[in-house]
C-alpha cells in the first residue's frame, strides 16, 4: 500500500508534443513563450519533462496550438496508474 | 498591459526617491555625525549598516535601469512581466522557501549588526550565521532550479 508521504512526494513526468508542433509551426522558445506568458526556461523544462505545467499553462499552449490539452500533453503514465 | 506599464513607473519613481533620500542621509551622516563618533564599536557598526544599504541601493539602481529599458519597449516589457509572473519561478521559489531564509538571514544579520555595540564575538557569529542561512538559501534554489 502506497504512504501518503510517497503520494505527496512522486512527480509526474507528463511528456508533451511541445517541441514537435513548435517546430511545425517555426517557432522558438522565446517565441512561444512570450506568447503563452511564460518564460523560455520554463518552455525547455516543460519540453524535457522536468517540470509539469500547471493546468492554466498547460491550457493557454494548447489554446496556441489550436489543439485539446490531451492533444499536447501525454497522459497516458498518469492513467496506468 | 497598460496597468502593469504604471506599476513599474511607480516602481521606477518610488525606487528613484529611496536613492535620493539614501544619498541626502548619507551626506548629512558624513558633515554632521562621522566627526563626533568616538567609540570605535559604533563607527563598525554604521559602516556596516552603511555597506549593507549601499548594496541595496546598487541593487535597486540595477532594478530600475532594466525596467526602464524595458518600458521604452512592448516586447521588453511583456518579457519582464512573464518573468515576474512565471509560475516555474513561482514553484522554484517556494521550493527553496526563499522569502523565509531571506527574512531570516536578514533578521540575524541585523542582530548581528546590533550586538556590534555590545560584543564583537556575538556579533561576528550572527554576521557569519546570517551569511551562512542566505548562502545556503541561494544554493537550494539553484538547486531547485536545476531539477525542475
Amino acid at each position: 500500500m502506497q504512504s501518503w508521504l510517497y503520494i505527496i512526494n512522486k512527480e509526474v513526468a507528463i511528456k508533451t508534443r511541445i517541441r514537435e508542433l513548435r517546430k511545425q509551426h517555426k517557432l522558438t522558445q522565446e517565441e512561444l513563450a512570450l506568447e503563452v506568458g511564460t518564460t523560455r526556461q520554463t518552455i525547455t523544462s516543460i519540453e524535457v519533462e522536468k517540470y509539469t505545467a500547471s493546468l492554466v499553462l498547460a491550457y493557454k499552449i494548447s489554446r496556441y496550438f489550436g489543439l485539446s490539452i490531451e492533444e499536447v500533453f501525454d497522459f497516458s503514465e498518469v492513467e496506468n496508474e | 498591459m497598460e496597468k502593469y506599464r504604471q506599476e513599474i513607473q511607480k516602481q521606477i519613481r518610488g525606487g528613484a526617491i529611496i536613492i535620493a533620500l539614501t544619498i541626502a542621509l548619507f551626506s548629512t551622516l558624513h558633515v554632521f555625525l562621522y566627526p563626533k563618533l568616538t567609540n570605535p564599536a559604533t563607527v563598525k557598526l554604521i559602516s556596516y549598516l552603511e555597506g549593507l544599504i549601499m548594496g541595496v541601493v546598487f541593487v535597486l539602481i540595477i532594478q530600475i535601469f532594466i525596467r526602464r529599458k524595458a518600458l521604452k519597449d512592448e516586447t521588453s516589457l511583456r518579457k519582464l512581466y512573464n518573468e515576474e509572473h512565471d509560475e516555474r519561478t513561482q514553484f522554484i521559489r517556494q521550493k527553496a522557501g526563499e522569502p523565509l531564509m531571506a527574512i531570516t538571514g536578514a533578521i540575524i544579520m541585523t542582530a548581528g549588526a546590533v550586538s556590534a555595540y555590545f560584543h564583537p564575538i556575538v556579533s561576528y557569529t550572527l554576521m557569519g550565521a546570517g551569511l551562512f542561512v542566505i548562502l545556503v538559501g541561494i544554493l537550494v534554489k539553484i538547486w531547485v532550479a536545476r531539477k525542475y
